[in-house]
């Protein structure tokens, strides 16, 4: 998909996710690269082990498997203060998890969990971020860019969440978008914009006014 | 005791008192500071504590949402199921012949319900099982299936069965055979049934490494079994009403053909009786004309004088004779108009005149009988006829009127207002002694007179009725009869009342032949 615009643009971001961390805080002990190889010195999989019992089995080799996307790993940062999720996209012989990307090591991480209200009303925090930073100028267009899993969490509801942006932004204007593998982006909004980010699971939201 | 050793003595216990309040101060210090780490240590313990509660709670809350997702998967892959069997079905329910059932089966259905491997079967006329639909089977694997389906075994008895078969309800024998057969661990197999039995099945499965079928999946693929099987009895019972349909046009256009023979050979053979009445008819004035001119020149004593019984006798012969020319002159005009050569002299005639010359001729015999004739006001003007023929026509209703109505009764003509095809209605009533519903039906017929009375005593051809409905359907009209024996009787007809009306109904007349 490819978007060309030109001339004098304002253009505004709001980037969200809807996840919340499970159980008590446990910390990254060793890393390389993508691949997680232990938490609080086990192997990266007994976190999910310890959550998801027997049905952590079904995590190995399925990209997007529908456990992965419904329960993330979440990397506190302390810079933004927010977490950073990661989707898992395989499980190692070891028990080391094959993350989409690097994770900071020795970083606190959660098992993440969402439902379907906390998912739309994350869609409505990012459009109300945009709708923030636009003030009072109209936006002409406007782009999601949203994980292909949240849509697994919401189901046959996943049009509700574009209603619910068009309610905040605009029913007239013109909206596009897609779904994706994984958001590039700051966290929030482009006033972040000097710390860029992988995302996984969450909306991205682009106005241009 | 010097100054100096008073000084050290002084300097001493200054020292030993810093130093036992240093002592008292850290032996106070260490003993708090151990309490605080004991607090310390009994907080970091419930703080442990809550964190492992808080894990446990975690634990449970992913459960509880592993367990809610699953149904709401099932849910939504139900619901996805359902509305694209319902599809299917409206779409089969459209479909009129059996082929057409299964071209309406989509395979996207099976991958909304989750399933890679579907045969569908059923039997033709000579009652073999075809294959219908194949999804996930070489044509030679289907085969194969079809061959071990309806050798003896599990597998036949399944399809003679009236329930659905699956991987999770089927006793051991049959489900090993049916993942032999159909190379499916998982599945689903569905007799499609008609009111006369099985006549097919339908088998959704999956390979070995999806996840199972449930029992909502079954009742599906029962619901879309069901769907077929009342799909099929509905294409049966259309091609059924459909061949009878057209065995019965075809019998209606043989039995036209028939009829249309028959009249035509009616007609000839009328026609033939009319030339016939008519040469006879012709035959017999001759000499008719000669008995009558015979006896008028006996009756008037030309010849010579003849005693009066003789002349009495003349008399008869002659009012007999006159009689039998009305006859053959009545007959001659039936004979004439049936058969189209009595040229009608078409004209607009007002409606006044006609009755006017009519009740002027027929006024001595008001008079004589005693009857009230009574024209009721007529709002038309004129109408499109033969005027001779027309009078020829009330002549005849109003003398039987007269004829059948006892003395102070009341006669009445009226004529009422055009209908809508453009013909105005006539009617003649009278309060005599009417007809017998019996005689209706023949009162039209030749030679036919009612069997009463008066008849008995007045003379009739019995072919005034025939000439009068002859006229009037020679005006493209038509002629009929109420009656009420005892109360009177009335006679309706129609005629046109303009040109334009006349030529429609012969137009309509045409197009209905």
């Amino acid at each position: 998909m490819a978007y060309c615009w030109a001339g004098g643009s304002h253009l505004s971001l709001g980037c969200k996710h809807s996840f919340k961390p499970l159980g008590r805080p446990r910390t990254i002990t060793k890393v390389d690269g993508p691949v997680l190889h232990t938490i609080d010195n086990k192997p990266a999989i007994e976190i999910y082990k310890h959550f998801l019992d027997s049905e952590a089995e079904g995590l190995k080799n399925v990209t997007l498997n529908s456990h992965a996307a419904m329960y993330p790993l979440g990397f506190y940062l302390e810079g933004p203060r927010q977490y950073l999720l990661r989707n898992i996209i395989d499980i190692l012989d070891d028990g080391s998890i094959v993350c989409q990307e690097g994770v900071p090591h020795g970083a606190e991480v959660h098992l993440m969990i969402s439902n379907k209200d906390s998912c739309r009303n994350s869609a409505i925090e990012a459009a109300e971020l945009v709708k923030t930073s636009l003030a009072d100028k109209p936006a002409k267009l406007v782009l999601v860019f949203e994980s292909l899993a949240r849509h697994k969490i919401l189901g046959r509801s996943a049009f509700s969440e574009i209603q619910a942006i068009k309610n905040v932004l605009g029913v007239t204007t013109p909206i596009a978008g897609m779904c994706t593998y994984g958001e590039i982006g700051p966290f929030d909004t482009l006033n972040n914009i000097k710390n860029i980010y992988l995302h996984n699971e969450s909306i991205l939201i682009v106005a241009i006014s | 005791m010097d100054t100096s050793t008073l000084e050290i003595l002084w300097v001493l216990g200054i020292v030993i008192f810093v130093l036992l309040c240093a002592t008292t101060y850290l032996f106070y210090a260490t003993l708090t500071k151990e309490e605080t780490v004991n607090t310390m240590k009994e907080e970091h313990k419930k703080l442990m504590r809550s964190f492992n509660d808080l894990d446990e709670q975690a634990k449970m809350i992913v459960r509880t949402d592993l367990e809610l997702n699953k149904i709401r998967e099932e849910m939504d892959k139900r619901l996805n199921g359902l509305n694209a069997l319902q599809r299917t079905s409206r779409q089969m329910s459209q479909a009129l012949n059996k082929s057409e059932i299964f071209q309406k089966i989509s395979p996207v259905l099976f991958e909304d319900l989750g399933f890679s491997r579907v045969l569908i079967a059923s039997m033709d006329d000579s009652y073999i099982l075809k294959i219908r639909l194949n999804i996930g089977y070489t044509q030679t694997q289907a085969e194969a299936i079809l061959k071990e389906i309806t050798a003896e075994g599990p597998l036949k008895t399944a399809l003679q069965e009236i329930h659905s078969v699956s991987s999770i309800n089927c006793p051991g024998k049959t489900r090993e055979k049916m993942i032999h057969a159909f190379e499916a661990e998982h599945f689903i197999f569905s007799p499609v049934l008609t009111q006369s039995g099985g006549i097919g099945f339908v088998f959704a499965g999956n390979r070995y490494n999806a996840p199972a079928v449930t029992q909502g999946d079954e009742e599906l693929i029962t619901i879309l079994a069901g769907q077929i099987g009342q799909s099929i009895e509905n294409v049966q019972l259309f091609e059924k009403v459909f061949r009878s349909s057209q065995e019965l046009e075809l019998k209606v256009a043989d039995r036209t053909k028939q009829l249309a023979g028959a009249l035509q050979k009616v007609n000839e053979i009328s026609n033939k009786k009319s030339e016939f009445v008519s040469a006879v008819s012709h035959e017999l004035r001759t000499p008719l004309t000669s008995i009558k001119g015979y006896a008028a020149i006996l009756i008037a004593g030309k010849i010579g004088e003849v005693p009066p019984a003789v002349k009495e006798r003349l008399a008869k012969i002659n009012s007999h004779s006159d009689n039998l020319v009305s006859l053959i002159n009545d007959l001659l005009d039936i004979a004439r108009i049936e058969s189209g050569r009595q040229e009608m002299k078409f004209a607009v005639y007002k409606i006044k005149n006609i009755i006017e010359n009519v009740t002027d001729l027929l006024a001595p015999q008001v008079t004589a009988k005693g009857v009230k004739l009574q024209i009721s006001p007529i709002s038309l003007e004129g109408v499109y006829v033969d005027s001779s023929q027309i009078e020829r026509v009330l002549i005849n209703l109003l003398s039987n009127a007269i004829k059948f109505t006892p003395p102070n009764g009341t006669i009445t003509l009226e004529v009422a207002p055009k209908l809508d095809d453009g013909y105005a209605v006539f009617s003649v009533s009278d309060t005599g002694i009417g007809i017998p519903a019996a005689d209706i039906q023949k009162l039209f017929s030749e030679f036919f007179r009612v069997d009463n009375e008066i008849n008995q005593n007045v003379k009739g051809t019995g072919l005034g009725l025939v000439l009068a409905k002859n006229i009037v359907q020679a005006h493209r009209g038509k002629m009929w009869v109420q009656s009420q024996a005892g109360r009177g009787t009335t006679f309706y007809f129609t005629l046109p009342s303009s040109q334009k009306s006349y030529e429609e109904h012969m137009k309509l007349e045409k197009t209905n032949a």
